[in-house]
Formats: C-alpha cells, sequence, structure tokens
C-alpha cells in the first residue's frame, strides 16, 4: 500500500488544477492524480476542431507528461479506481493496488450514454471517439445525429463541414426539449434547417443503417460513481458537497461535473457540466484541500458557436417544479429564454444575442427582482 | 517568478466559454462577439492569471514577462 497526501482520482482539467493549485501552495507534499484514460490533460473542447482536420491532434494536448513530472505531480494514467472505503481513508485501483490519503478528490465526470443500437454509432467524448469519428466520416456519405444539445450541435457542424448529408433524430417534442421552450426550439430547428439539415421528431431517419451512414449520438451523460456506490458519500443526481466542495467526509471533496453543490447566489443546489465549471471548481477543490475553506459560488456559464448560431446557457438553465419559464422572442433570429425562481432570474439561454451575456450574468448575480 | 506584462488573447482560438472571465474577472471581459479581451493587466495577481491561462479550453491566452519572454504556454 502507498501513501499519498492529496489523492486525485480523475485527470481532466478539474482535476490537474487541483493538483497544480496544491503544488504552487505547497512544494513538498505527494501529490498523485489518478486518471483511467492513457493521456496527458487534453482538452475536451477541442475535439470537434481536430475531428474537422482545423487543428492537428497535438494540438489538442493543454500538458504533456513532462509537465507533470516537473511539478513533482505524479500521474497514473490507464488505471481504474475501483473502491473507496473513506473512513480508512482507502482506494483502490482494478490491478489491486491500495492508496492511503490524507485528502481525497473525486472528480471523475462522467460518460456519455450509448444507445448501442446501430453498427456505426460514434460518440464524442474522448480523443480516442474522436480518433474513429475522424476515420469514419470520411468514409461517409449521410451522417444521422440522434439526440439533442451541445454534442448534438457538435455532430451537425462536423457532419456538416465533411459536406455529408445531414439528418438530426430530435424527441418528439422538439429539440433540447427538456430545457427549450417550444418557440425556442423551433428557432433552433429552423436554423439548422437552414443548413441543410433534416430534422426527424420522435423517429429515426429512414437511413440510419445504411452502410454509407455514420451515426452521432449526444443523449447525455452517466456520472461516473460506481466505484463509490456503497460507501456512504451522499449521491443524489450529483456527490452532494458542502459550499467548499467537501462531502460528507472531512477528507473527501468533489469537484466538476460530479459535484453537486450548494450555490448561496441562487439559494438552491447545482449541478453543472462544462468546462469552465470543472477548472474554477478544480481551483476551490485545491485550495480547501489545503484547509482554505474558500467558499465555491460559481455562475456556470458554457456557449457554443457554429455557422449562423450561437448559444450561451448561463446560470441555473434547468426545468423543475419551482422553476418558471419565459421566453422573449426578439428577431427571426434571435430570442432569450429565462428561468425564473421567486421573482428572481436564475438562469437563462441566449440564441443569438451573445451581445447580451455579461448583462444578463450581472443581473442574476444582482439578485434584484427581475421581470421582463 | 518574474512579474507578467503582456497578456495575449488569440481572437481565432477565442470560443467564448469564458473560464478566463471567471477565473480572473478584473483582466478579462467578453465583447460582443463573445470573444475574451484583456482590460486590465494588473486586476489579477500571477497565480489566477496563470490558472486563467492554464485552463483556457482552447489554449488562447499566452502570458509574457516583461523581458518578452513566454511564461505561459512555455512553447507555442
Amino acid at each position: 500500500m502507498e501513501n499519498v497526501d492529496f489523492l486525485i482520482v480523475g485527470g481532466g482539467i478539474s482535476g490537474t488544477t487541483a493538483a497544480e493549485t496544491i503544488r504552487v501552495q505547497d512544494p513538498a507534499s505527494r501529490i498523485l492524480i489518478i486518471e483511467d484514460e492513457n493521456y496527458p490533460l487534453y482538452s475536451r473542447v477541442k475535439i470537434p476542431f481536430y475531428v474537422k482536420g482545423e487543428r492537428a491532434r497535438e494540438d489538442i494536448f493543454l500538458r504533456d507528461f513532462k509537465h507533470y513530472s516537473d511539478k513533482n505531480i505524479e500521474y497514473l494514467c490507464g488505471k481504474k479506481v475501483v473502491s473507496l472505503d473513506p473512513k480508512n481513508q482507502f482506494v483502490k485501483t482494478e490491478d489491486g493496488t491500495g492508496f492511503h490519503y490524507g485528502k481525497l478528490l473525486l472528480t471523475t465526470g462522467g460518460v456519455p450514454k450509448k444507445l448501442n443500437k446501430y453498427k456505426n454509432e460514434h460518440s464524442l467524448q474522448t480523443i480516442e471517439d474522436a480518433d474513429k469519428v475522424v476515420e469514419d466520416v470520411k468514409k461517409a456519405k449521410k451522417g444521422v445525429i440522434i439526440g439533442s444539445g451541445f454534442i448534438a450541435l457538435e455532430f451537425v457542424d462536423i457532419f456538416s463541414h465533411y459536406g455529408l448529408e445531414t439528418h438530426l433524430c430530435v424527441s418528439k417534442e422538439g429539440f433540447w426539449a427538456n430545457f427549450l421552450q417550444k418557440e425556442v426550439s423551433d428557432l433552433i430547428c429552423k436554423l439548422l434547417k437552414e443548413r441543410g439539415v433534416k430534422i426527424y421528431y420522435g423517429e429515426d431517419s429512414p437511413f440510419v443503417t445504411d452502410e454509407d451512414t455514420i451515426v452521432g449520438t449526444g443523449i447525455g451523460l452517466d456520472l461516473s460513481k460506481s466505484f463509490f456506490e456503497g460507501a456512504g458519500l451522499n449521491f443524489d443526481a450529483g456527490l452532494v458537497v458542502d459550499q467548499t466542495l467537501k462531502t460528507d467526509f472531512d477528507n473527501v471533496y468533489a469537484s466538476g461535473d460530479l459535484a453537486k453543490f450548494f450555490s448561496k447566489k441562487l439559494d438552491r443546489y447545482v449541478r453543472y457540466g462544462n468546462w469552465t465549471n470543472a477548472a474554477v471548481s478544480g481551483k476551490y477543490a485545491g485550495f480547501n484541500m489545503l484547509s482554505k475553506n474558500e467558499v465555491f459560488d460559481n455562475l456556470s456559464a458554457y456557449s457554443i458557436t457554429h455557422d449562423k448560431l450561437s448559444i450561451v446557457f448561463l446560470g441555473f438553465a434547468g426545468l423543475d417544479g419551482s422553476t418558471e419559464v419565459k421566453t422573449k422572442v426578439i428577431s427571426d433570429r434571435e430570442c432569450i429564454q429565462y428561468f425564473i425562481r421567486r421573482g428572481k432570474l436564475d438562469g437563462c439561454i441566449l440564441v443569438n444575442r451573445p451581445q447580451d451575456r455579461q448583462n444578463l450574468q450581472n443581473v442574476i448575480e444582482s439578485r434584484e427582482e427581475f421581470a421582463l | 517568478m518574474k512579474k507578467i506584462t503582456k497578456v495575449i488573447v488569440d481572437r481565432n482560438l477565442c470560443i467564448g466559454a469564458g473560464t478566463c472571465v471567471t477565473t480572473a474577472g478584473e483582466v478579462f471581459k467578453l465583447d460582443e462577439e463573445n470573444k475574451a479581451v484583456v482590460v486590465n493587466i494588473k486586476g489579477a495577481d500571477i497565480s489566477d492569471l496563470l490558472i486563467a491561462a492554464q485552463s483556457c479550453p482552447t489554449a488562447a491566452i499566452s502570458l509574457y514577462d516583461e523581458d518578452g519572454n513566454p511564461i505561459f504556454p512555455s512553447v507555442k
């Protein structure tokens, strides 16, 4: 068994930022990252650029192995953690190696849900997913996308880029119907149709099984939690942490997509799955593993821009029983959907209105009464 | 570490993720095209500037010291 001062499970941007933050403050401690992929940190955000051939594969990487050794951060990659015993501060990897930790950060994110229904089906999360898309997209004549959301939009852009006949299969209710009101969903579909995308509502494209079709799926993520199930951590659609990102166990923290934290700004629990939240929560987790007790209260923001379509998500953009949703249509190409609770703005989705982002972020953060 | 005296955002790489604005909001703002711009280089300490650059998902931010040497990325 090995002893580690700071053990970080997950080597994405959150875990890497946490490790680097600790190292700046504490030059001597033993820091170990365990990562199940075989690569140093790379940018999932840049993957579509690589797939479209706009960036070289090596440009995706944000660190190299030497970076970790230069910083005296141990980086154990290609290893899966299979169990956690928080009472005894012990983690085990699949090859049976045990690690006793002083402080532990769980930042394993999640894995894309798969349909496992079609032969040429692809996800778009890892660099190996990207390699497979690069290989298959060049052989395809048609591209079928199943799902709604940011990944579905990335596939639309990739398939269009390669000149494929592009088919998008969304739910009967429309594009991203679990987030968007009908007029917003319809606007996005209209803009996609202008790009030549054929849209199917509540059914698969008839071409989905054709030999010359590549299928991209964007149907959500399953959080990686199997290794800590039964360990006594509080999991409720996210690993529940306090405002310092600490779980119910004093020396176990969570960050990134996995962490469900209480936002004092919004007066509600939130869980965000995006790069910025992962990076910033990693920084706070690093500080707080050094007992700095800094309150984490990031207001989420994420955006995507393709061709003539820009979408920005700000703050809490979700539907639940207590949130009122309103939409303002600004033009035939622009609209904003607002999420309002107890008279205050908790979040919004901006379609082709990036210029309103900062102002609306200020409104959300001000916690002043909001009326359209 | 030497002082950071130059911060450059490559607009061709910036996608408006806003990680820099969240980590060093006095230094970076998003403009009307949803691209990051530098508004006040003295608005954050070195460690927050480094985190902003190191966590940019498209590696669009470069930091230089007073001699013009790159601090991040160390080799572009």
